[in-house]
């Protein structure tokens, strides 16, 4: 019995070492891929918009400076805040540039999939996102596993494969296909739009990012990446509203930039993969603008 | 609490240490209080009340049989204690619909506590098998009452089972306790094995098989048919795996229980999937069921078989749940069973005639064949209403159906790590029954064997489904 106990102990020290392991070298692999190891003068910050909209590494070969990418497919302001809050634990080095793309939606209240905060998870460490996993879905029992059994973090395929896809090339290739105008026509009549209704706990959010990045002397552009102009007319409320907003704490607090592309580029339907996201063609007029846009930004 | 919850990780080896270190004359009251505490963990006191109801109920009812010398007294103790018996499994199967009439009449609903129904019917089961034996004195009631309890609530067993007869397992609660080695190895082994089974394979392939059925309007065909196929595989391993970790648990306590699964989907015909298909219960319908029920109608010749089958697996239907795609999937493989009492030598003929006799080609026509079967039985018991069996067996050949939404959207990557872990798991399942692998894997060195133990551990812990899912067979 002694012989099984000590068998047992050993069994589980080998077991915990190995986890830590090779927990620290996923987690160093989420690092990679969501360029948090970087030290970006320019950060941009943001869910699926960013992932297509901007080409992060076209901006840092003409702009001759390090540009980190960290999106997160669905995050809204709630999310980012975290995400902002991860990376200046993860990253001591303070960008000039912060670019967060805003649309319709970004102070609405976005109904995420049961399970979003697993992607959350490698990042745990950090109190705020410990914090927020353990109000947004995980059980005790499921997070109090996952502090310890590191390994249980990466669970989700997803992140699995993006922690390897770190070492390797942890860019995202924005696909070429273009939008079916006729099937989102048909989809559309089927939804029902009903009215901006900003979320308190949005703003909020928000109004934390502004502070937290106003504090560490950086410029946040706010940048609204364009959507197809069928879809915007078809929350138009909030199109409106929410641009409002955008304008109101650009002129409030002077670090604040309000980019909008949407209007330029909307009608352009060649450059959409669908209504919400824009396809190579749409991330290079993007990116191209931008670039313009940030030079002169570096000028003044 | 479930197998796969850290509560468990931490309960069994406390309770292990604990047996270890008790004296052989109580073991059998920390077991108890054990699974008693095990049970309690559902939060449902209800559950608790029926539990000691039943144990209490059958050890003096079984008692009762034996002291009676009048046959005819005998039988009507026997009969009473089989229907209040099946009264209370009822009672607890339709309590949903008890709940319902609660809320349309009273305007007020019952807690949720009382709306569970784990484990009962798998210890009603037990209990009636129990008055049974002892009522046709195949065996002799237990007169110790703590180890009738404990026969009952024996909690590896407790929530899905397997149903164990008493002659398996009384006599093994009894035998005073020496510790053995090999037992706590293959037993924690068996135990991470049904842990992989059910967190690594079947939670992933209710990935595939969620999405479809729980909408099947947007999808037909092809889609249909593979996530059939897939749920088939789902069910197995999650059944399996929940039954793996309930064996593995007991063998720490030097306790054999009754195997539950035999690689099920390389059967030749439905007869033998139920001799490798839950085991325990298909023995338990065929020992207090059919064959009664074939003796009673013999003077039919084989009408009289084919009625009791179909009576058999009808009980079979309703045993798993208050529903009418339960009672469907049931009488199905009534029929498959009954059709081939009729066509079986019809079949013999044709197979000589062709000189497929004795060959390979017939076995792999005949469970590709049987597999199709389950599998079309199994749409019935997976989907969640009658209407939605209707539109699925009416759209199986109806197209694509929007297969790449269903399988690879979103998903292509996790397509091709769960073909991977699925092909290669049912590789070594079939290998571990076939051939027996296990035995042969312990004659390897230490350090190979730990290096196969941590790589498994570490593969469980990359790998494990994120998932809140109950076991499947928790329901029932």
């Amino acid at each position: 019995m002694i012989k099984l106990i000590k068998k047992v102990v050993l069994f589980l020290i080998i077991i915990f070492i190995l986890d830590y392991i090779i927990s620290e070298f996923l987690k160093n692999g989420m690092r990679k891929y969501n360029q948090l190891d970087k030290k970006a003068e320019i950060l941009c910050i943001g869910h699926s918009h960013t992932e297509n909209g901007i080409d992060e590494k076209k901006l840092e070969k003409v702009l001759g400076l390090k540009v980190a990418k960290y999106f997160m497919p669905g995050a809204n302001n709630p999310e980012r805040l975290v995400m902002l809050q991860n990376y200046f634990k993860e990253q001591a080095h303070i960008p000039k540039i912060i670019i967060y793309d805003v649309d319709a939606r970004t102070f609405e209240k976005v109904k995420l999939s049961d399970n979003f905060y697993l992607q959350f998870y490698p990042y745990i460490d950090t109190f705020q996102v410990d914090h927020y996993v353990s109000e947004n879905g995980a059980t005790q029992e499921e997070l109090f596993i996952r502090r310890y059994f590191r390994l249980l973090r990466y669970n989700d395929s997803l992140l699995l494969r993006c922690a390897i896809k770190g070492y390797f090339d942890p860019s995202v290739s924005v696909s070429t296909d273009l939008i079916d105008l006729k099937d989102f026509n048909v989809k559309l009549k089927n939804k029902k739009y009903s009215g901006f209704h900003a979320d308190v706990n949005s703003v909020k959010a928000f109004e934390e990012i502004l502070n937290l990045i106003r504090i560490r002397g950086s410029i946040l552009v706010l940048l609204f990446i364009p959507t197809l102009d069928v879809y915007n007319k078809s929350q138009i409320e909030s199109q409106i509203e929410s641009e409002k907003m955008f304008r109101m704490y650009s002129h409030k607090f002077r670090n604040v930039i309000y980019l909008n592309y949407n209007d330029k580029y909307e009608h352009n339907h060649k450059l959409f993969l669908d209504a919400a996201h824009v396809n190579k063609s749409g991330q290079e007029m993007v990116t191209n603008d931008l670039i313009s846009d940030i030079n002169i930004i570096l000028k003044y | 609490m479930q197998f796969n919850s850290l509560q468990y990780f931490i309960l069994l080896p406390l309770v292990y240490l604990a047996y270890y270190f008790t004296a052989d004359s109580v073991r059998w009251l920390l077991l108890l209080i054990s699974s008693f505490y095990f049970y309690y963990t559902l939060n449902s006191p209800l559950l608790i009340a029926a539990l000691i109801v039943v144990i209490l109920f059958n050890y003096l009812t079984a008692i009762a049989l034996i002291e009676t010398n009048k046959e005819s007294i005998k039988k009507y103790i026997l009969i009473i204690g089989i229907t209040c018996n099946i009264l209370i499994l009822l009672f607890f199967k339709y309590i949903t619909s008890v709940s319902s009439f609660f809320q349309e009449y009273f305007h007020s609903q019952l807690k949720n506590e009382f709306l569970i129904s784990i484990g009962v019917s798998y210890f009603v089961f037990q209990a009636v098998s129990y008055l049974i034996d002892v009522y046709l004195e195949f065996i002799v009631p237990e007169r110790h009452l703590g180890y009738f309890a404990l026969y009952l609530a024996f909690f590896p067993k407790l929530l899905q089972g397997p149903i164990e007869r008493s002659e398996n397992l009384l006599p093994q609660l009894k035998v005073p306790y020496i510790f053995n080695y090999n037992n706590i190895r293959s037993g924690m082994f068996l135990f991470a094995f049904g842990l992989f089974k059910k967190v690594v394979i079947a939670d992933r392939l209710a990935l595939f098989v969620n999405p479809v059925y729980d909408n099947v309007h947007a999808y037909g065909g092809l889609t249909i048919v593979l996530a059939t196929y897939l749920y088939a595989f789902q069910i197995f391993f999650d059944f399996s795996g929940y039954t793996d970790m309930a064996l593995g648990s007991a063998r720490l306590f030097n306790i054999t229980l009754t195997q539950n699964f035999n690689s099920p989907y390389l059967s030749t015909s439905i007869a033998e999937f139920w001799r490798r298909w839950h085991i325990s219960f298909s023995s338990w319908i065929l020992n207090y069921v059919f064959q009664p029920l074939q003796m009673r109608l013999r003077k039919l010749g084989q009408l009289g078989t084919i009625i009791a089958l179909l009576v058999a697996f009808l009980v079979s239907g309703i045993w798993h749940g208050a529903s009418w795609n339960f009672v469907i999937w049931g009488l199905l493989h009534g029929i498959y069973l009954a059709s081939s009492v009729v066509f079986k030598p019809i079949q013999k003929i044709i197979y000589k005639f062709v000189g497929l006799d004795k060959s390979i080609i017939k076995r792999i026509w005949q469970t590709f064949f049987t597999f199709n079967l389950v599998c079309f039985a199994w749409i019935f018991f997976r989907a969640n209403s009658y209407a939605d069996s209707i539109y699925i067996v009416k759209n199986l050949f109806n197209g694509f159906g929007n297969i790449s939404a269903a399988f690879w959207d979103h998903k292509g990557h996790e397509v091709k790590i769960s073909l991977f872990i699925l092909v290669l798991t049912s590789i070594i399942c079939i290998l571990r029954n076939t051939f027996k692998i296990d035995e042969y894997f312990y004659c390897w060195r230490t350090t190979y064997r730990w290096l196969v133990y941590i790589g498994f551990i570490l593969f469980i812990m990359i790998f494990t489904i994120n998932s809140k899912g109950n076991f499947i067979y928790y329901r029932f």
